[in-house]
């Protein structure tokens, strides 16, 4: 089975404190590591998974710059077969539906069985996926967190309210956005890093892939980014001050009027 | 041109009667005066009828669509239902849920609109725009974005951000006059049915109309998946949904034996223990233990938040307003927007220190 991930390089922000830049419309980035979205890499241990059992390929594809070819030579040295740069200054910009597009133009061109993407990136949209899907006339489905390979067709589940589960029958080829926990993705050593070094990835730009410039980046987005800003803090959110012994007894002692410890 | 704006419903959600009051304040945000939403509910007989009575209290117009295909509801089919009765240019509301997630994005590109999703406000923004407000980068920062909708628009809506707007009719005020038909501010749907007998005090306003014959005219859509079934959730071994005094593990534990200091705590308060998403995922904790959209829904009446960002799947598990308190490395973690108490600092640090704090305090 040929499989076909679309992964993002993304800053990690889970421990930094985001600062928003001086125009308002992005965050600072210079000081931020980068790294392969938490969703992406789950979609892309699966896809190594389902290859090492039942044969093909796995390809990783990005939107982006020179910086984002390595997160492809990361999810290489993971043990994905190839990457693919799409890149391009007309692609600069691009909404969430410029993304899809461009990726679409990819897939016609290097069709494959399965497509997998994260449930969601940094953006927090969840989009791509769906979109990309619609685009190519295939089915869909999200939060996937199992994949059984039935012949021609999958037996998937997807996490729905609650903790239950859908357990849905998809027909290949197909496009399904992953969910994290599907797996336990591998520890990616830095012999694995120094080899994937070495692979050639190819940049596909707009020419390449027949895309009409006016139809993605800054030209076709119609979902605009006007600003950034940081949400206000809780009413009643008292941020407790002094030493760590202080802070950790006025904790104690606001606990307590709650009635904990008996 | 005004938008016609609908609200797609599946009879088959879990929290239906939380996501009509969610749409219905989308919807009368969105729709402005001028016109009013109609909600779409899909489902098979007899769950479509109770979805479609609830969908009335809070929209003047609902239209049912019925199909046994319909038993559990498939956003696939549904999209392609979508398709056949959504006039060009509508503004398309649903919850930013497991069911929005897998229809919006498609629908979107089908319907040659904008999607939007997981709105926490949305604003008209004068002809052909409007405007929305989403959590970013992990629910640090918000982003304000704009989108053009002359060639319509699917938003799916975070669950909670919007509340019950006015009724649109208040029948139950009306009953005893008999010239209620032409009430002031009675939409076409709710005037037609104000004649209704009402029982107590419930503001009914909206007529059902039966769409299933019209969209099904064609056949059955044919899509390339099918749900087979709908497992529910496990039990664990200790019930959180019934605790009291939760002490609520996340990400800032780095490691499976770090778990050990917030267990050691949580015999010392009398509190259970609980995870957040990540936890469950790395395999350190079960999935029973587990807060938010995804796992349980708890209703202690402490909480104690112990290296948790506070993202929206998290708190969406956590009713009933306990006293929150929350320690984090992060001082622009979400977790802080909504807690009573916090303490910007290391879990690892913090932790240990207040179990001391306790032990003495108990000696």
């Amino acid at each position: 089975m040929d499989i076909l991930v679309c992964i993002k390089n993304v800053p990690d922000t889970s421990a930094e404190e985001i600062e928003i830049a001086d125009d308002g419309t992005d965050i600072v980035r210079d000081d931020l590591v980068y790294t392969v979205n938490e969703w992406d890499n789950y979609a892309v241990e699966e896809a190594i998974r389902i290859r090492d059992r039942v044969g093909g390929s796995v390809s990783v594809v990005t939107v982006g710059s020179e910086e984002d070819e390595e997160a492809l030579r990361r999810e290489i040295a993971m043990g994905a077969d190839a990457g693919f740069l799409l890149s391009d200054p007309a692609f600069e910009g691009s909404d969430g539906a410029g993304i899809a597009s461009i990726l679409e133009a990819f897939v016609r061109k290097h069709p494959v069985d399965l497509v997998l993407t994260g449930a969601q990136a940094d953006d927090e949209a969840g989009q791509v996926g769906g979109m990309l899907a619609a685009r190519l006339h295939l089915p869909f489905a999200s939060l996937v967190n199992r994949i059984d390979i039935r012949e021609d067709r999958l037996t998937v589940e997807r996490e729905v309210d609650g903790g239950n589960v859908e357990v849905v029958d998809i027909a290949l080829p197909c496009v399904l956005s992953i969910q994290t926990g599907i797996n336990e993705p591998r520890y990616v050593g830095i012999r694995g890093i120094r080899k994937a070094a070495a692979v050639h990835i190819p940049v596909l730009g707009a020419a390449e892939l027949e895309i009409d410039p006016a139809e993605v980046g800054r030209r076709g987005a119609r979902v605009l980014l006007e600003s950034l800003f940081v949400p206000a803090q809780g009413e009643g959110a008292v941020m407790l001050e002094g030493s760590l012994g202080q802070q950790v007894a006025q904790l104690a002692a606001a606990l307590k009027t709650q009635g904990v410890i008996r | 041109m005004t938008h016609p704006v609908f609200a797609i419903l599946s009879a088959g959600g879990s929290s239906l009667e939380d996501t009509i009051e969610l749409l219905s304040g989308a919807a009368s945000t969105v729709a402005g005066e001028e016109t009013s939403a109609t909600a779409v509910v899909f489902g098979a007989a007899p769950r479509v009828d109770s979805a479609c009575r609830a969908a009335c209290a809070m929209f003047s117009r609902v239209r049912r669509v019925a199909h046994p295909v319909l038993e559990h509801p498939d956003a696939e089919m549904i999209r392609e239902l979508c398709r056949r009765l959504l006039p060009p240019a509508a503004i398309v509301l649903m919850a930013h849920d497991p069911f929005g997630m897998d229809l919006g994005p498609g629908l979107a590109v089908h319907l040659g609109a904008v999607y939007l999703p997981d709105c926490l406000e949305l604003d008209r923004e004068g002809t052909g725009r409007m405007s929305a407000v989403r959590q970013v980068f992990g629910g640090q920062v918000n982003a304000r974005v704009s989108a053009d909708v002359t060639s319509g628009a699917v938003i799916t809506v975070r669950p909670g951000a919007f509340t019950r707007p006015e009724p649109p009719v208040d029948v139950s005020r009306e009953v005893d006059g008999p010239s209620v038909a032409s009430g002031e501010g009675a939409g076409e749907g709710g005037s037609a049915q104000a004649g209704e007998k009402t029982r107590g005090v419930v503001p009914t306003a909206g007529v059902i109309e039966d769409w299933s014959s019209k969209v099904f005219r064609e056949g059955v859509p044919g899509v390339g998946r099918r749900i087979l079934s709908i497992r529910e959730a496990g039990k664990g071994e200790v019930d959180i949904t019934r605790s009291d005094v939760l002490v609520a593990c996340g990400r800032g534990f780095e490691s499976a034996d770090d778990l050990e200091l917030a267990r050691e705590l949580a015999e010392v308060m009398g509190a259970d223990i609980a995870c957040s998403r990540p936890l469950v995922d790395a395999r350190w904790m079960e999935k029973t233990r587990q807060v938010g959209s995804s796992g349980q829904t708890v209703s202690p009446r402490v909480y104690l938040a112990l290296g948790i960002s506070g993202s929206f799947q998290h708190l969406a598990g956590i009713k009933g307003k306990p006293f929150l308190a929350a320690v984090n490395i992060n001082r622009r973690a979400p977790i802080f927007q909504v807690a009573d108490v916090g303490i910007v600092g290391d879990v690892l640090e913090v932790v240990p220190e207040l179990t001391e704090c306790f032990r003495e305090g108990k000696g």
